[in-house]
């Protein structure tokens, strides 16, 4: 079991009448980059919320690195390593760029229960912080409202944020949506640079990307897995082409 | 809310000033304007208390002014065996105003924290309604305490005592005992702030959800957080009572909490020196402002709140970080 951090066994999730996650099961090798992509509506970011923490899965078990979390609340799973971005840009738009990260640190540095002492001047969380800032690029910014920042700049920081704390798995939801090419370029361009620290499971639109990144592909429609496994094979998969990827390429 | 090493020169003369006026303040001699000035101490530990949660947090507690009552009831009841020599659930009373304090800070803790363990379950207006509901069932409790004088409340003939080396009937005595209060707990609420904890609970008024993601259990912190508020504003409540010599199930009423809560806004909401601006405010126009306006109209006076309503209604609308924003700046 020591290859594989996450193992979700028929997850299902009912919305009164609607099934959202119908019997999805997906198991990630450490290190992957796992797409998951699906049209919209198909349940992907249920999925991802049964994963997180946010919904609890009507049916099903979640094992993190072996660690049943099925009915875990969500800050016990970040505990253990689970990390996540969220679709629509989710910081702290009133603190500095810098107190956003040392923030996300501080949720994996020990006890939060200090009244005292500064936390701005903890290099224990400020150090670790200012790294993961130069790494995105947002070095220069560390001072900033978050709010004031562009919003490229804001999914940049989330990045930082969910990376804090180095997560065995992190869960990223649509991390190029609203970006232009050029951010885009650079989103993907450092999410395959963290490829080496952590396994992602990544739902994206953009199949660019996904197609660049990821290792594996798992495909949703309707709540359900029609397709999983290497990116070539899901791409010519008749089923895929039929359901998902014809109406998307046009 | 700066760091003070990195407070600009207004935030500095803004403090000088009110430090060295509330050190001078007993020394003109006026025993009423230094009975007023403890009034507004005492409201401005509680109000800064409660923006400890209020702002700092975001939870809209309407149910404070039940914290400030149960230390006010500690003082009373305490007052009340003392008196007939008799003993309260088997101990003796005491009339120690620290012990007083610890008392009061440990019923007020102890009923935020049961209080809060359901309160804080809820969100938005469902929380203002349930902290309003516990504070009113309390304020039925006193009213109908027939041991205590009901709603007719306990007069006392002398204030709690000061360990034997504090002679608290002295109008400047227990004017700079407040003080003394307001200004320790000012600095501890400034540093927490700054602290992990400060942060945790800062975080979770912006995106509790987020926080939740990142690994925080945040109820947790919010009911420490709304327990130490609470505790405060019991010793508050102590103050209060040795302050007026009465005390009564009004300050339990919800119009208190409403104070309170209007002191926070009017001072500027988590800035915690705001608050303490507000109370000032807010208790020099309850005093001043009737007879200013019976001067203009006889009779109109007691209608001073109407002027109330509108300045509360253009800080809402054009000073979000109330008086304490206009005087430094940064009021959005």
């Amino acid at each position: 079991m020591s290859g594989e951090v996450l193992r979700a066994v028929d997850l299902t999730k009912r919305f009164g009448g609607v099934v959202a996650c119908d019997r999805v099961s997906l198991a990630l090798r450490r290190g992957e980059i796992h797409g998951l992509i699906g049209p919209n509506g198909a349940g992907k970011t249920t999925f991802l919320n049964l994963l997180s923490g946010e919904l609890v899965a009507d049916s099903g078990t979640i094992l993190l690195a072996g660690t049943d979390i099925t009915r875990l609340a969500p800050h016990r799973r970040a505990r253990l390593g689970l990390a996540r971005s969220f679709q629509i840009t989710s910081i702290f738009p009133s603190m500095t760029v810098l107190e956003n990260v040392s923030l996300a640190i501080q949720a994996h540095a020990g006890s939060s229960f200090r009244f005292l002492a500064d936390a701005g001047r903890d290099p224990q969380l400020v150090e670790p912080a200012r790294l993961l800032l130069e790494e995105v690029g947002l070095g220069g910014c560390a001072g900033l409202r978050a709010a004031l920042l562009a919003h490229g700049q804001k999914r940049l920081l989330e990045l930082a944020m969910a990376l804090a704390g180095n997560p065995e798995l992190l869960l990223l939801d649509e991390p190029l949506a609203g970006l232009g090419p050029e951010e885009g370029r650079r989103m993907v361009e450092l999410l395959a640079a963290f490829r080496q620290r952590t396994t992602m499971l990544l739902v994206e639109h953009d199949m660019d990307a996904v197609f660049t990144l990821a290792d594996r592909v798992t495909v949703l429609v309707y709540g359900r897995v029609i397709a999983s496994g290497d990116p070539e094979r899901v791409r010519s998969d008749p089923e895929v082409r039929a359901a998902y990827l014809g109406e998307e390429t046009g | 809310m700066p760091r003070f090493s990195e407070m600009g020169w207004r935030w500095h003369l803004l403090l000088a000033f009110a430090l060295l006026l509330a050190f001078a303040l007993p020394w003109l001699g006026d025993d009423y304007l230094t009975k007023l000035a403890t009034r507004i101490l005492v409201f401005a530990l509680a109000a800064a208390a409660l923006d400890l949660v209020l702002g700092l947090g975001g939870l809209v507690s309407f149910g404070h002014a039940a914290f400030l009552g149960l230390g006010a009831y500690v003082v009373g009841v305490m007052f009340v065996h003392d008196f007939e020599g008799t003993t309260i659930l088997g101990l003796a009373p005491t009339q120690n105003v620290f012990l007083q304090f610890l008392l009061a800070a440990v019923l007020a803790g102890g009923f935020a924290l049961v209080t809060g363990a359901v309160c804080l379950r809820t969100r938005g207006v469902a929380f203002i309604m349930i902290t309003l509901a516990f504070a009113q069932m309390l304020f039925y409790f006193f009213v109908s305490l027939r041991r205590y004088n009901g709603e007719d409340g306990i007069a006392l003939w002398n204030r709690s005592s000061g360990g034997g080396w504090l002679d608290l009937e002295d109008l400047a005595v227990f004017y700079y005992f407040a003080l003394a209060f307001l200004v320790l707990f000012l600095a501890f609420a400034f540093r927490l702030y700054h602290s992990r904890f400060g942060r945790v609970i800062r975080g979770s008024k912006d995106n509790d959800r987020r926080m939740q993601a990142l690994g925080f259990p945040t109820y947790r912190y919010r009911l420490t957080a709304y327990v130490l508020s609470a505790a405060v504003t019991g010793v508050a409540g102590v103050l209060l009572a040795n302050a007026t010599y009465f005390v009564g199930p009004a300050y339990l009423s919800w119009h208190v909490s409403g104070q309170l809560i209007v002191m926070v806004v009017l001072g500027g909401i988590g800035t915690l020196f705001g608050p303490v601006l507000g109370a000032a405010l807010f208790i020099l126009m309850e005093e001043f402002l009737p007879d200013l306006l019976d001067l203009v109209a006889t009779g109109s006076g007691e209608y001073w709140q109407l002027l109330l309503g509108p300045l509360l209604v253009v800080v809402a609308l054009f000073a979000r970080r109330g008086l304490l924003g206009v005087l430094v700046g940064g009021g959005r």
